[in-house]
């Protein structure tokens, strides 16, 4: 089980989202994906997309104010 | 003084639901084509029931009038079009870019300042000839408003039943993935469609022309405040657009979520360019998301449904061209 992280702080809409799509496919069935948002709404349209697409969306962690660690555990397509 | 009142007053609460939902048309219509995901579309479409329902009531009362503008059908298209394009590249819609400026984010404020020149810039100054040329191809409907009921030769209460009861019901019965921080879709949905209400009874109240939320006649108007000094140009919609943003540092602050954050130098471009695009779009196409797809729709604009379907588009097309097909 590898774990890797993905820092999308600074990006803009909808590159936070469309370069976890991409992290996503490099992983194999049980990765685990991290990533670093500091925007609101990419921690809501991440966690969401995450659930729809069946994965396990492991937790949510707040490092610091207005930033969010989204963990995410790839699951069998 | 009424107009500070109730500008501000609306801008605020405006802004605080927007921050709190997460709410964004822009990624609520971009959503739908990339994962396929409704959530926002949902609390955009509730809003729009909300609001629709509440206004025609409020006519009925006589305590407002409904207009729709002329089918200027060209602009509509060619507007909503650029409007979408402009979106994508400036990663959020008008009303979102306006409020994220509350949350901290340095390129929304670029956005805004760009979507505000080329707004004025479009409405009254050097690009001024696009728009009155695009506008000028219209439909001649006489005296008749340009809505949608009266385009079906229905009036306007067996249209709201027909097209809003089935979506209400719908919409009631529909689940999303829950939330992390902000709220749920139904919540936002319907707190923003007794905003969007609640801002039409304002603009009365104020005795300015009666119309609900918008973002692009005031963010022209507030250019030409700012370069003529004129208090004419001091509409209610001016007070409500820079209510928006202190809105959502409200809310951004009392969730522990306010941050200065700013986009590395080459995206702060795009978003710049975006925003500008954007503000030719929004003043050719007669409003954007919200004057035209939440506003305009509401009073049953045919003008503003139709430029919200082209807006869908932009946005859809500049998805695919910028970001999907870059992804690979």
């Amino acid at each position: 089980m590898a774990v890797r992280t993905l820092d999308v702080r600074g990006e803009i809409c909808p590159d936070p989202l469309t370069l976890t799509l991409k992290a996503m496919q490099g992983l194999a069935v049980g990765d685990i994906l991290k990533v670093i948002v500091d925007s609101p709404m990419a921690l809501e349209t991440i966690s969401r997309w995450a659930q729809k697409a069946g994965h396990r969306l492991v937790g949510v962690g707040e490092p610091s104010a207005g930033q969010w660690e989204i963990t995410i555990e790839k699951a069998a397509p | 003084m009424e107009k500070v009142i109730a500008g501000l007053g609306v801008g605020l609460l405006f802004g605080f639901v927007l921050q709190r939902g997460r709410f964004c048309m822009y990624t609520a219509f971009r959503d739908i084509l990339l994962i396929k995901d409704l959530t926002l579309f949902k609390a955009y479409l509730l809003a729009l029931t909300i609001q629709a329902v509440l206004i025609h009531l409020f006519e009925e009362l006589g305590w407002l009038s409904l207009s729709a503008p002329s089918f200027v059908w060209l602009a509509a298209m060619v507007g909503g079009f650029v409007f979408g394009l402009g979106m994508t590249l400036a990663g959020g819609c008008s009303s979102s870019s306006y409020y994220r400026i509350g949350e901290g984010m340095v390129g929304s404020f670029v956005v805004v300042v760009m979507f505000i020149i080329a707004a004025g810039a479009t409405s009254g100054g050097a690009l001024r000839p696009l728009a009155v040329i695009l506008r000028s191809v219209q439909v001649d409907m006489g005296e008749s408003p340009a809505t949608i009921s009266h385009i079906l030769g229905l009036s306007s209460w067996p249209l709201i039943l027909v097209l809003f009861i089935p979506l209400a019901l719908w919409l009631y019965l529909s689940r999303s993935a829950p939330p992390q921080r902000g709220w749920a879709w139904k919540k936002t949905g319907l707190l923003l469609g007794l905003v969007a209400a609640l801002a039409w009874l304002a603009s009365a109240w104020s005795g300015d022309v009666h119309y609900g939320l918008r973002m692009t006649g005031p963010s022209a108007s507030l250019l030409f405040y700012l370069a003529n000094g004129d208090p004419d140009s001091l509409n209610w919609g001016v007070f409500q657009i820079m209510g928006v943003p202190l809105g959502a540092f409200l809310a951004a602050t009392w969730s522990r979520e306010f941050q200065w954050r700013a986009p590395k130098p080459h995206r702060l471009m795009q978003q710049a360019l975006g925003g500008a695009t954007m503000g030719v779009g929004a003043v050719v196409a007669g409003g954007c998301n919200i004057g035209n797809s939440l506003t305009g729709i509401g009073a049953l604009s045919l003008t503003s449904l139709v430029a919200t379907i082209f807006l869908i588009l932009g946005t859809w097309s500049g998805t695919y061209l910028f970001f999907v097909r870059r992804a690979g």
